[in-house]
C-alpha cells in the first residue's frame, strides 16, 4: 500500500513527462506566474495547428513489410510468405545489442531503408548454473516500413562482422500484389490502435472519453471542443474553461506522435 | 533616465536594484524548492485484468506525493461516471458487471488534485491516470466476430506510441479444458501485472508508457523456455508487438530471448517474472556473475564492459569511482557498482532495483 505520506514518498520522483506538476497558484510568485505564462505561451505556439504535430494520418499507423524467418541447422530460411500490412511499424529497438540489419533494396542494389534488431540468437537465462551458448534453433518475425519500391529484403545477422546478407527475400510477388490490392488489413492491428476518422478529427475512443468529460465540466458540445483542440492543438485546452485535471486528461487523450 | 551615462556606484537606484535582485533571489530560490517538491503521481489500476461481462471489478487509485502533502482529493471516473471521491489513497472503488461493454471498452480515470504548503508557500497540483480493458467473455476472445484474437488487457496508451507485450499461456495450463486454462492464466496475469509489475517501485505510475494485451491461443513449453508462440501470433498480430511473455504452470528455468520473448511462472511468485520482464523490455542486464550473455545498453546501462566506462559514469554522476568492481570475470570481465541481492540478481519483487538499474529504468521511461 502506498500511502501519500510515506517517507518514500519524501524523494519525490522525477517531474514526469505529461503530468500536471506545476502548481496551480501561489502568493506573491509574480515573476514565477509571468515566466509560466511565457512558457505556456511558447508551448502554445509550439502546439499551433501549422506545426501538424497534433495532426493525424490514417497512414500514420504504417504499412510495413513482414516475413517471417527461422533458424535451423546452421543456416536462416524464410518460413513463411512475405505479407504487406496496414500496422503500427516496431518502435522499440532503438541501440541493439549485437545488431542485425534489416534491408530493403531496389532493383539497382540501392537501400531504400534500414533497420537494426537485437541479436535474434541471444539468450538470457534465468539460471546462471546453465551452460551459456546462442540459440541453435529461432523462429522470428522481420518488420520494416515499406519505402519505396523494393524487390528485395536482406537479413543480415551480426552485420558488423558480416559483409553478407544471411538470407536475402525476394519481393517481386508481394510487390505486385501490392500494387494491385494495397496492404492487408490484420484486426488484431487495426484494434490495437483504432483507425482515425479523418484528418483532423481524431476519433480514437479514449479521446471521445475524455471530450466527454470535458463537455460535461465546460458545458461545451463536443464539436466545439474538437474544433477548439483542431485549431489550436493541445494548447487549445487553455482556451475551454476546464479544470486542470481535465486539461491534464485530454492531453493524455489525444494521439501525439513522438 | 539614462542609466547607461552613469557609473553604478554613482548610481542612487544600483542600491535599491541590488536590494530588488536580492529579495527577487530569496523568492526564487524558496520558490523554486517548493515547486519541486509539489510532486504528484496517481495510479489507477483494476482487478480482475481480464473482466469478463459478469464480473464486478475492483479499481484501485493510488497516489504519491512529497512531503509537503496537506491534502487531497481522489476522484474516479469509470465508465464516464463519477463513481467515488477519496481524501486519502488508496481509493477503492467495486463496480460492475459492466454487460453492455461486453467487447467493448472498459475506460477509467482518476484525478487527484492535492494541496501542499512548506517554506511560507501553499499551493495545488493535479495529476491524472487514465486506463482501459477490454470486456470479453468465455474464452477471453474479444471481438471474435471482427477476428480479433487478443483482449486489450491493461491499455495507457496509444498502441502506435508505446511498448506492446502480448502474454499467451503456455499449453500445459490447459491439463482440464481451455476454458479451465485461460482462466486460470486470466488469474495469473492479474497478479503478474497488478501485483508485481504496477506495484513495483519505478514501474509504478509509468504504466502509461506499456500497454498489456493477452492473447488467446496457447503457446507450447515442452521444451523449456521461453516456449514457442503459437505457430499463428506473428501473422495475426502483425507488427504492433514489441514483446512477447509466455506464462507456464510446470516448473523449469525461465530465459529471455533476443529481448522480444520471455517466460515465466504464472502460479508462483513473482521469480522469473520481473527479471525476465525487465530483460526484454528494459533491457537490463544480469547483475549476477555466473553463464549469461553480458550486454551493456547504449543508454544508462546498469552493467560495464569497461572498468573506465564505470568509473566515468560514477564520476559523472558524483559518485565515488571506487564503488566499481568486476561482478564477474567472464566475457572478459564486467564491472557494476550494486550491491547485495537486486532484481537483476535475482529477481524476486522485494528485491531492490540497483541504482544503475534505476538510473536505466528512468532513461526508459523518459524516452518511450
Amino acid at each position: 500500500m502506498k500511502s501519500s505520506y510515506s517517507p518514500r514518498n519524501k524523494s519525490v520522483r522525477s517531474l514526469r513527462k505529461r503530468r500536471g506538476l506545476w502548481p496551480l497558484s501561489f502568493r506573491g510568485l509574480s515573476v514565477i506566474a509571468l515566466s509560466w505564462l511565457l512558457i505556456q505561451g511558447q508551448a502554445a505556439a509550439q502546439d499551433a495547428p501549422n506545426s501538424s504535430s497534433h495532426e493525424i494520418h490514417p497512414e500514420s499507423l504504417g504499412t510495413v513489410i513482414t516475413v517471417e524467418i527461422v533458424y535451423e541447422n546452421g543456416e536462416w530460411k524464410q518460413r513463411e510468405d512475405v505479407q504487406i500490412i496496414y500496422c503500427r511499424p516496431p518502435l522499440k529497438t532503438r541501440n541493439p545489442v549485437n545488431a542485425s540489419k534489416i534491408e530493403l533494396l531496389d532493383d539497382g542494389g540501392n537501400t531504400l531503408s534500414t533497420a537494426f534488431i537485437h541479436d535474434p540468437r541471444v539468450t538470457l537465462p534465468e539460471d546462471p548454473r546453465v551452460p551459456w551458448a546462442r540459440l541453435d534453433a529461432v523462429h522470428i518475425g522481420l518488420a520494416i516500413p515499406l519505402t519505396g519500391n523494393p524487390v528485395e529484403l536482406t537479413f543480415t545477422e551480426e552485420f558488423e562482422t558480416r559483409a553478407a546478407p544471411s538470407l536475402t527475400v525476394d519481393l517481386t510477388a508481394v510487390m505486385n500484389d501490392f500494387a494491385l490490392n494495397g496492404a492487408k488489413h490484420i484486426p488484431n492491428c487495426e484494434q490495437a490502435d483504432p483507425p482515425f476518422a479523418s484528418i483532423r478529427e481524431q476519433n480514437l475512443f479514449i479521446l471521445r472519453y475524455a471530450l466527454e468529460r470535458a463537455s460535461d465540466e465546460s458545458d461545451l458540445p463536443e464539436s466545439e471542443i474538437l474544433r477548439i483542440l483542431n485549431k489550436y492543438g493541445p494548447g487549445g485546452v487553455k482556451k475551454m474553461g476546464l479544470s486542470r485535471a481535465t486539461e491534464e486528461l485530454i492531453r493524455q487523450s489525444l494521439f501525439q506522435r513522438r | 533616465m539614462n542609466v547607461s551615462s552613469q557609473t553604478p556606484s554613482k548610481n542612487p537606484m544600483a542600491g535599491t536594484r541590488r536590494h530588488r535582485l536580492f529579495g527577487l533571489i530569496r523568492l526564487l530560490v524558496p520558490s523554486l524548492l517548493f515547486f519541486v517538491g509539489c510532486g504528484l503521481e496517481v495510479q489507477m489500476k483494476h482487478e480482475p485484468l481480464l473482466a469478463r461481462s459478469n464480473d464486478t471489478v475492483v479499481f484501485r487509485a493510488e497516489t504519491e506525493a512529497s512531503e509537503y502533502l496537506t491534502s487531497q482529493v481522489i476522484r474516479m471516473y469509470v465508465d464516464g461516471s463519477l463513481v467515488k471521491t477519496c481524501s486519502s489513497s488508496p481509493c477503492v472503488y467495486t463496480g460492475g458487471p459492466y454487460a453492455h461493454l461486453e467487447d467493448e471498452w472498459l475506460m477509467y480515470h482518476a484525478e487527484v488534485e492535492g494541496q501542499f504548503e512548506a517554506l511560507a508557500f501553499t499551493g495545488s497540483n493535479v495529476a491524472v491516470s487514465v486506463g482501459a480493458t477490454g470486456i470479453s467473455d468465455i474464452d477471453r476472445t474479444w471481438r471474435a466476430a471482427s477476428g480479433v484474437t487478443h483482449v486489450p488487457a491493461r491499455w495507457g496508451a496509444h498502441s502506435s506510441v508505446t511498448t506492446n507485450v502480448l502474454f499467451q499461456r503456455s499449453d500445459d495450463y490447459n491439463t482440464t479444458s481451455a476454458a479451465n486454462g485461460i482462466a486460470l492464466f486470466a488469474d495469473d496475469l492479474s497478479t503478474k501485472i497488478n501485483d508485481i509489475l504496477m506495484d513495483k517501485e519505478e514501474i509504478w505510475g509509468r504504466m502509461h508508457d506499456i500497454n498489456i494485451y493477452a492473447y488467446r491461443r496457447s503457446a507450447t513449453t515442452d521444451s523449456g523456455c521461453p516456449g514457442t508462440p503459437h505457430s499463428l501470433t506473428l501473422s495475426e498480430t502483425g507488427s504492433f508487438v514489441d514483446d512477447n511473455g509466455i506464462l507456464h504452470i510446470d516448473n523449469f528455468t525461465d530465459c529471455t530471448d533476443s529481448f522480444n520473448l520471455f517466460s515465466a511462472e504464472g502460479s508462483t511468485n513473482t521469480q522469473a517474472f520481473l527479471h525476465e520482464f525487465s530483460h526484454a523490455i528494459f533491457e537490463l542486464g544480469d547483475e549476477y556473475d555466473g553463464q549469461t550473455y553480458y550486454f551493456e545498453a547504449d543508454d544508462e546501462p546498469n552493467i560495464f564492459d569497461l572498468e573506465n566506462t564505470c568509473r566515468v559514469e560514477q564520476v559523472t554522476k558524483g559518485r565515488e569511482p571506487d564503488d566499481c568492481y568486476e561482478f564477474t570475470t567472464r566475457q572478459t570481465g564486467w564491472w557494476g557498482t550494486h550491491t547485495g541481492t537486486t532484481v537483476m540478481k535475482a529477481g524476486m519483487k522485494n528485491d531492490p532495483w540497483s541504482l544503475e538499474s534505476v538510473e536505466r529504468l528512468r532513461w526508459w521511461f523518459r524516452n518511450h
